[in-house]
């Protein structure tokens, strides 16, 4: 990457920030900061915090850096739950810092390649795609993965159907399973529709799956992690995690060319705006048991 | 009655070319008579006569008659769906015993007439299902051992390959044209994962979300019904069931069409897929679709034949009987309600 210097702050120093560590060190132009919170809130040099703690901090963090006008990169949903979300962003400072949440499976490979062949033109306008993750979830433990699975479900399957399927969504629909996972049927303002099953790992069981399923008038692609992932180490024979940090490179890298003027920040911005609007829409949903608008939340959140 | 039953092909113009050579095949039933309404259209008197030419046995075009003949036993009724409750309740008041395609009628109300002829004649019926295929038994009887702990969430995909128009179908009208199917590919197919679902977890389907369209295939779009559908099911107990459901348009497909079940529990997760182990063959010009190693009529509409006439013979019903067979239309009726509202919809419940 070249540009102009930017100077970024991380907070947290656990698995996920070390993650984010890797991921910027090759960048050229990227200074990352690790310092005490109170440091790097008060460091004008910076243009912008990641945040990378624990979920449970999430929401204070990105309010705090918010609040001492520093972009912000964030992790999927932002806090803990939607709800924190939605509050959380309803406090983001006007001319000052603007939030972003991290969308590393935007650029993953899988969802690369289904999205070089839609960009091609071989399904034709795809009409369905199904995103099924299971045991990719952060679980610290089950309270933790019940509160927060919807809301990435959530994010990571907008996000994606939103890339892939063109269009706003138009009409969620949530279900919670008991262990913490979420289905969510999206259907788009363009007639198309999106599945997302997120499950948390079944550390009983030691397996994970993976799924992507994009189907247009004239083709399908699909992605399937099974038997060829399989690893064998001195536990046994098990499916590969599903490992999101292929793509968080180039999430960084895209927040830091908004941050650098490279890219539009403002849309990028209100691109976060209408995920947690139609986020905010499923957590709505799994409240009401009916489908949900998410139109109507991002109205909300924009007043 | 006694065997070999005499069995009316009643109307051969949907799957009837899939079940009528398993029943010549069965030693206790000998196919006596073609039959069907007199008023269809003249196409598929003609379908009908090239039954009964094939099989030796007289074409009776006055259906009434055919049920009065004292050598029939049974019947199989292959209409197009629309037709099917007003066919199996006429064989019902004649005493025959019914089996009949999918679904077993198209309205929530037919189907309760359906039920009440058959109990009030006192007969049989069987409906068409894929419950038989020996990996979705062993998957029934894992779960009710408990392998899979409490089970938690189902995912359904019954998505089948290839437009209505390349063949795959006898006529396309018979599934696209509301008249005559009754619906789109929901009516068509959304029955399989519905009876899958009830039959697995031994729970009954108590809501229903669904979103359907015609995304893919022309006849569809220009006849305005459903050929794709994404929904979301409650069970009871809170438990959830995601069924992708429809006809694509993949061309290629190496098994012609994606059907699989996953399911979760609290200890465990199980995966049945109807075309592994298939043979799969991939090359040009392309090879036509490949089948699972056990083909869906050996595997699993061969047993049915064999339960349907045990339970002619031993004169009680298959293990999947018309109360299932009722289930399903109305959860399909309630996909159709959520589809038009948008709302999720309650199941009604008989």
């Amino acid at each position: 990457m070249t540009g102009p210097g930017v100077t970024v702050g991380l907070i947290g120093d656990g698995p996920i920030g070390c993650a984010y560590r890797e991921a910027v060190g090759p960048m050229d132009g990227v200074a990352l900061v690790a310092a005490p919170v109170d440091a790097l809130l008060a460091d004008a040099n910076l243009a912008a915090i990641i945040i990378a703690t624990p979920v449970n901090g999430w929401a204070a963090a990105v309010s705090a850096a918010l609040g001492s006008g520093k972009h912000v990169l964030v992790d999927p949903a932002m806090a803990a739950t939607l709800s924190e979300s939605a509050a959380t962003l309803a406090t983001d400072p006007v001319d000052s810092g603007s939030v972003l949440v991290a969308r590393p499976w935007r650029w993953h490979e899988v969802c690369l390649s289904l999205r070089a062949a839609v960009d091609a033109g071989d399904l034709g306008p795809p009409a369905f795609f199904q995103w099924v993750s299971e045991g990719c979830t952060v679980r610290n433990d089950d309270d933790h993965a019940a509160r927060t699975t919807p809301a990435l479900a959530a994010i990571i399957g907008l996000d994606l159907g939103m890339s892939l399927l063109g269009g706003e969504p138009a009409r969620v629909y949530a279900r919670s399973i008991a262990s913490g996972g979420t289905v969510i049927s999206i259907r788009f303002a363009n007639g198309a529709n999106a599945l997302i099953e997120q499950r948390p790992h079944l550390a009983e069981a030691g397996a994970s799956y993976g799924f992507a399923w994009l189907l247009g008038p004239l083709g399908e692609a699909r992605w399937e992690q099974r038997a060829a992932d399989l690893v064998v180490d001195g536990d046994g024979a098990h499916l590969a995690p599903l490992d999101f940090r292929p793509g968080l490179g180039a999430a960084i890298a895209h927040a830091v060319a908004c941050w650098r003027g490279e890219e539009d920040l403002a849309r990028e911005a209100d691109r976060t705006r209408a995920l947690l609007a139609s986020a905010s829409a499923v957590n709505e949903s799994l409240r009401r048991g009916q489908p949900v608008d998410p139109r109507s939340h991002d109205k909300d959140l924009q007043r | 009655m006694s065997e070999p039953y005499g069995l009316a092909l009643v109307s051969c113009v949907r799957h009837q070319k899939g079940y009528a050579p398993l029943f010549a095949a069965h030693p206790a039933v000998r196919i006596v008579v073609v039959t069907d309404e007199p008023d269809i259209p003249e196409g598929m008197h003609a379908v009908n006569q090239g039954f009964a030419d094939h099989y030796g046995v007289p074409y009776e075009r006055d259906v009434s008659r055919a049920l009065d003949r004292p050598d029939v036993a049974m019947v199989s009724v292959c209409s197009e769906p629309t037709r099917h409750a007003r066919l199996a309740m006429a064989a019902a008041r004649a005493g025959k015993h019914i089996w009949v395609d999918k679904p077993m009628a198209v309205s929530l109300a037919e189907a309760d007439q359906v039920v009440a002829a058959v109990e009030a004649a006192g007969v049989q019926l069987s409906y068409v299902h894929r419950l038989h295929a020996p990996a979705v038994r062993q998957a029934r009887r894992r779960i009710a051992d408990g392998d899979l702990g409490r089970l938690e969430s189902l995912h359904l995909v019954f998505v089948s390959t290839g437009s209505v128009v390349s063949g795959a179908v006898e006529d396309y009208q018979l599934v696209v044209d509301k008249r005559l199917s009754g619906g789109g590919e929901l009516m068509n197919f959304f029955g399989y994962p519905v009876d899958a679902a009830r039959y697995l977890s031994g729970l009954e389907i108590t809501h229903v979300y669904a979103s359907a369209g015609a995304y893919f295939f022309e006849p569809h779009r220009e006849w305005g019904v459903e050929d794709f559908a994404v929904c979301i099911l409650t069970l009871e107990g809170g438990v959830t069931a995601t069924v992708v459901v429809g006809r694509s348009p993949a061309p290629n497909h190496p098994a012609g069409g994606d059907m699989t079940l996953r399911l979760h529990g609290t200890t465990g997760s199980l995966i049945v897929d109807e075309n592994r182990p298939r043979v799969e063959i991939r090359a040009m010009p392309p090879a036509p679709p490949s089948r699972s190693t056990s083909s869906f009529a050996n595997s699993m509409l061969m047993p049915l034949v064999e339960e349907f006439v045990a339970s002619v013979r031993e004169a009680g019903p298959p293990s999947r009987s018309m109360h299932d067979a009722l289930a399903i239309v109305a959860v399909i009726e309630a996909a159709y309600r959520s589809v038009a509202s948008g709302q999720v919809e309650a199941v009604a419940s008989r």
